[in-house]
């Protein structure tokens, strides 16, 4: 079976090949924080980064992880001190809170890529559903993340 | 800020793959328990049998002479406050705010106080209903005085026996920072060192509460109790629970809606890996297997045959064609009948002016982003029930009875976090089946709906038909309105009590909000309802029958004001005479979103206004129109809650419904032959963040009785967007969602740069 | 020399239109019966490669637009995906975040290795035979590839043969892959002629969208 690292940790685990990743997160890792919510890759609570990279785990199979180094909600940072969870609580962004891991592993990954995005950067990395309707409050948090004044933000 | 259990190394509970626990301790104790270890006291609180409101609930109110005992409030030695909270933390907020009032009142640490989720238990129950559930965004309005008593008692029993310690009277103490304080002599004792005297004082039936001016929590905007454990991965939902020894259940129903299951091979599945066993359900067939995705993977390799069901009645087309008809020929029943309507509707149809027009409403899905799930232990002697819901009382009677368990066997306990609830999770039928499957293995299993059973076994808001008819006055204004309103049930499936109600005068109270009363004065009116029969389970949704009738009733006055070229501000006002407080939110709705003032062409504003769940709230709403594109530019809400007990979550309460309420204006849920069309985001599509527009809300507390907050602001949504489409282009839409128009959301900040635009 | 219909009509436009309509569907003042007999061979035989670059499952990706379609009916990308600055998508959501390098049958969202979109510049939406083409055979709008290359490429590319391993419930394109590959030499044999234009000689709306996006490219 292959090998993986999750959160800087190595992993064997036992599976079909495959099972999608966001599973093995869940049931055999125990990393409930990434979330189920659609299974077709259509809603982002899943997201998890893959070398870096943002990956919706419910289509990405376990084979696929094989020498590959995951990052989750739970390995974002040791203590909450990441830029965009200080924003997250800051901006009090949550509400239900399902689909915040995704959201912030998506905004984690763009800020990655555009350490200071604008707006139109952030509205279509962004594509993760927030039934609650969190959305301005996401926008302003990873506007504040990235040293932005607020405003511009459109909300 | 206080921690919420989850976080607290008090939890035990294990991971999936680890091993069962040894036998002897209790599986409660794994998991959203808080048994303190000893040296802890219980203040128990008397609380005065209320008269049941709803029908309901004379059915659980307690003996006659048995007064609730209420533990909301447990202190140890070491000074540790324990707050009970009895409401679903669903996203509202409700875990900060009642527990904050309660601290406040009591004089706690607010930081230090520790936080339990309450089990069921007939001291939680909502005061007001006599019934235990989370909704109606009523938690507020029906716990504050409660919460304030059981926090005004806890501190005086505490001061009094700091008071005797030292010999003083306990009117020259205070208490502050979970400390009572000696005013002259600065002496202090923590709450701990004197909770056991306070314990055995008898409880003050009338304390004396806080003045404003004594308050620190209330009213502040405080950092939500909830959120820190939502930024890292740490809150538990129904769906991460794992109890030792637990198996996983995966479910497929029935393609129709009515289909039934006919035939099941379980050696289709045998040897899969994982699989433990196929049980056979009345529409469908649940595999329960070592993890969730063992069971989805064998579900999928089930040989399985399901009874068709079509039915051609059952098609959005013959709905609608079903609502036509019968809102031109009944029958009805006449709840509201006020006034001189007939008279007057003569009077109008003689002078040629009487207008009429129909509108439409969707069916609906919940789809909280947590797909249903539950976990449930069936043993011989009982059911025990972790689950994120909103309907515990419910739960256990359902499962009472479908079980052949007296109430006291049941034990639901509630998950601390829950992924979006909107009315879907007060219904215990995922909890229902869930314990069917238990029972079946002998086993505790946790099964979880995917997204396909989630849609297409929802309990919908239905769609409804409202026929709106206006005899006007020479200057346009009504003289008389008359309303006919065609809908299911909404309120029945989550308070079976209201059956009677239903059978002897025939309409649902709840899907006749927005039109049983009205802003407006209107004192001639008349409102008909007709309970249309459905096989489809409809029940209550975020907005519950507001949302769908006052579309309906501010689409209209928006018509009856370009009918009467008045402008619709204008033509609101005068019809809002009498009501002050919604003329203040309307103006200032309107004054922060610019009214009035010119807009380039393909833009327009729209206006609604509403009092709902005891709040009234005012939305303008710009939208920039390129058909097929409706451009959500801005939504600005006036809400007038009568008091605001903390303005950061009422406003994130505000804003978030906002975008709730577009939802209901860009899908819908449709039926073909008998079966649900739409199964995923991919045919229900929610609003993106791209779409959300820039959100402007303010909260303008008027003193007056507090109002509801969670489902308000979706309510003005539909009618505003409407109105605001008209502004824009001259198109009227009566009916939602956008794409029966051809039209659909467009990105509120077009993009620019390359590869985006 | 009997010109059809169009193609008059077009001779009349404009000389150096028409001249260039000429060189490209090759039917020079030499022409003779062998040519023509080529010439319509070849034409046939695009005609069938034409149905694949037209297929939803290739003309989906080979959009002129700033964002990708799915599905038979085409509809935009769910998700509000955009095309991005360098054709993967964009920073927190590229084509790689949702497609792996094999189709999953679990999300039932299709993958094949180097998921993307073609360039703008390879944008084939709205465009007549002739037009696509002419695209198709550009080695500025192609890629830089030449006919055998281009050959080649749908012979075996990874990411092409998405076109016939769709995954799930998806159509694959309506002609074999080695069926295609006997086309496109047919077609390479036969001079790769181009059909022309549609009518007077002015090029379609999408296709001079596409040259303008070619050109910004």
């Amino acid at each position: 079976m292959p090998s993986f690292k999750v959160n800087g940790k190595v992993h064997d685990v036992d599976a079909d090949p495959g099972t999608p990743l966001l599973w093995i997160l869940r049931e055999q890792l125990g990393l409930t924080g990434t979330k189920f919510g659609c299974g077709i890759a259509r809603c982002g609570a899943c997201t998890v980064h893959v070398d870096g990279e943002p990956v919706r785990s419910c289509s990405f199979p376990l084979a696929a992880a094989a020498g590959r180094e995951v990052t989750t909600i739970e390995g974002l940072s040791p203590d909450r001190s990441h830029p965009l969870q200080r924003a997250w609580i800051a901006e009090q962004v949550p509400q239900c809170g399902y689909c915040q891991s995704g959201m912030l592993m998506t905004a984690a990954a763009l800020l990655r890529a555009r350490p200071r995005p604008t707006d139109e950067e952030i509205d279509f990395a962004m594509t993760n559903l927030c039934r609650c309707g969190t959305y301005a409050r996401v926008r302003r948090a990873i506007r504040r993340a990235s040293g932005q004044p607020a405003q511009g933000a459109g909300a | 800020m206080p921690r919420a259990e989850s976080t607290t190394s008090r939890r035990t509970e294990s991971p999936a793959a680890a091993p069962p626990a040894a036998g002897g301790t209790s599986r409660r104790a794994f998991l959203w328990s808080t048994a303190l270890a000893g040296g802890g006291l219980l203040l128990r609180c008397a609380l005065p049998a209320k008269a049941a409101t709803m029908t309901g609930a004379a059915a659980v109110a307690p003996p006659a002479g048995e007064l609730p005992l209420t533990p909301w409030v447990r202190i140890t030695a070491a000074n540790v406050v324990t707050i009970v909270v009895s409401q679903a933390e669903i996203g509202q907020g409700i875990s900060t705010t009642l527990p904050a009032i309660l601290a406040d009142e009591l004089g706690a640490d607010w930081e230090a106080v520790q936080l339990e989720t309450a089990p069921f238990a007939p001291a939680y129950r909502n005061p007001q209903r006599n019934w235990m559930f989370t909704g109606n965004s009523e938690s507020v309005q029906a716990f504050y005085d409660l919460m304030r008593q059981m926090g005004a008692a806890a501190r005086e029993m505490l001061v009094e026996a700091a008071a005797a310690r030292w010999g003083v009277a306990p009117a020259s103490c205070h208490a502050a920072g979970s400390a009572i304080v000696h005013d002259a002599s600065g002496r202090r004792l923590t709450f701990g060192e004197v909770a056991a005297e306070a314990a055995k004082l008898p409880v003050p039936a009338s304390p004396r509460l806080k003045a404003d001016a004594e308050l620190k929590l209330i009213g502040k905007p405080l950092p939500r109790v909830d959120v820190p454990a939502k930024v890292d991965g740490s809150a538990r939902f129904g769906i991460d629970l794992a109890l030792p020894g637990m198996l996983a259940g995966a479910v497929r129903t029935a393609p129709d809606l009515l289909g039934k299951l006919r035939r099941v091979e379980p050696s289709s599945v045998s040897g899969m890996p994982g699989v433990r066993a196929v049980v056979p359900l009345e529409r469908g067939v649940a595999v329960v297997a070592d993890t969730w995705w063992q069971a989805r993977t064998a579900l999928a390799k089930l040989q399985v045959e399901f009874e068709a069901a079509p039915d051609a009645r059952l098609s959005s087309a013959q709905i609608r064609d079903d609502h036509r008809r019968i809102l031109e020929a009944g029958p009805w029943v006449t709840p509201v009948a006020t006034g001189e309507v007939e008279q007057r509707m003569r009077a109008a149809a003689g002078a040629g002016r009487v207008v009429t027009a129909d509108y439409e409403n969707p069916f609906m899905a919940h789809a909280t982003m947590e797909p249903m799930n539950c976990t449930v232990s069936v043993t011989p002697g009982g059911c025990e029930v972790w689950a994120p819901t909103q309907g515990q009382e419910l739960a256990v009677l359902t499962l009472a009875g479908v079980l052949g368990l007296r109430n006291d066997q049941v034990q639901v306990n509630r998950s601390p976090y829950v992924g979006g609830a909107f009315g879907r999770r007060l219904l215990p039928d995922f909890i229902v089946q869930c314990a069917l499957v238990s029972k079946a293995v002998g086993r505790p299993v946790k099964m979880i709906w995917d997204r396909e059973e989630d849609i297409r076994r929802d309990w919908f808001r239905p769609a409804t038909a409202v026929r709106l008819t206006c005899g006007l006055d020479a200057a346009g204004l009504p003289t008389a309105l008359a309303a006919r309103v065609v809908s299911p049930t909404i309120l029945l499936p989550v308070f079976p009590a209201l059956a009677p109600m239903l059978r002897e005068k025939g309409f649902d109270p709840s899907a006749l909000e927005g039109m049983l009363e009205t802003i407006y004065e209107l004192p001639h009116r008349r409102v008909d309802f007709h309970l249309w029969e459905t096989p489809i389970p409809t029940s209550v949704m975020r907005t519950t029958g507001y949302g769908p009738n006052l579309f309906a009733l501010e689409s209209f006055v928006d018509e009856l004001a370009h009918a009467a070229g008045t402008d619709p501000l204008a033509y609101r006002r005068r019809l809002l005479g009498k009501n002050p407080r919604a003329r203040r939110v309307l103006d200032r709705a309107a004054q922060l979103a610019g009214w009035g003032t010119p807009l380039p062409p393909g833009r327009g504003r729209g206006l609604a206004v509403a009092e709902a769940f005891g709040t009234l709230v005012a939305q303008v709403i710009e939208v920039a129109v390129s058909a097929p594109e409706v451009r959500v530019l801005r939504v600005t809400s006036a809400v007038d809650c009568g008091r605001v007990l903390d303005p950061g979550i009422a406003a994130s309460n505000i804003e978030g419904g906002v975008i709730f309420g577009l939802a209901y204006c860009k899908s819908e849920i449709t039926f073909d032959h008998g079966a649900v069309v739409q199964s995923n985001f991919d045919g229900y599509e929610l609003p993106y963040l791209a779409e959300a527009p820039e959100l402007v809300t303010e909260l303008m507390p008027s003193g007056e009785k507090l109002g509801g907050i969670g489902e308000t602001s979706p309510v003005t949504v539909s009618p505003a967007l409407a109105n605001a489409i008209f502004a824009a282009c001259g198109r009227r839409l009566r009916a939602m969602p956008l794409g029966r128009h051809g039209l659909r959301l467009g990105v509120a900040r077009p993009p620019k740069g390359k590869g985006y635009a | 020399m009997r010109l059809p219909r169009r193609l008059a009509r077009t001779w009349t436009a404009g000389a150096g239109c028409a001249l260039a309509l000429l060189i490209a569907s090759g039917l020079g003042a030499r022409a003779d019966r062998n040519d023509r007999t080529d010439r319509s061979e070849g034409l046939r035989a695009f005609g069938e490669i034409a149905k694949v670059l037209r297929h939803p499952r290739c003309l989906n990706c080979h959009t002129t637009t700033s964002f990708p379609r799915q599905g038979d009916d085409r509809h935009p990308h769910a998700n509000l995906v955009r095309r991005g600055p360098e054709d993967r998508g964009v920073p927190g959501m590229a084509c790689g975040t949702c497609h792996q390098a094999e189709n999953n049958p679990a999300s039932g969202v299709p993958g094949k290795p180097g998921w993307r979109l073609a360039p703008l510049s390879m944008g084939w939406e709205g465009l007549a035979d002739g037009e696509l083409c002419r695209v198709f055979k550009d080695p500025r709008r192609n890629g830089g590839r030449d006919l055998p290359a281009l050959t080649r490429h749908l012979a075996s590319d990874p990411l092409v043969a998405y076109g016939w391993d769709p995954g799930g419930n998806r159509q694959p394109v309506p002609v074999p892959r080695e069926e295609l590959v006997q086309l496109m030499r047919a077609w390479t044999s036969a001079g790769a002629p181009c059909a022309a234009a549609r009518a007077a000689g002015a090029p379609s709306a999408a296709a001079a969208a596409a040259a303008a996006a070619a050109a910004a490219h």
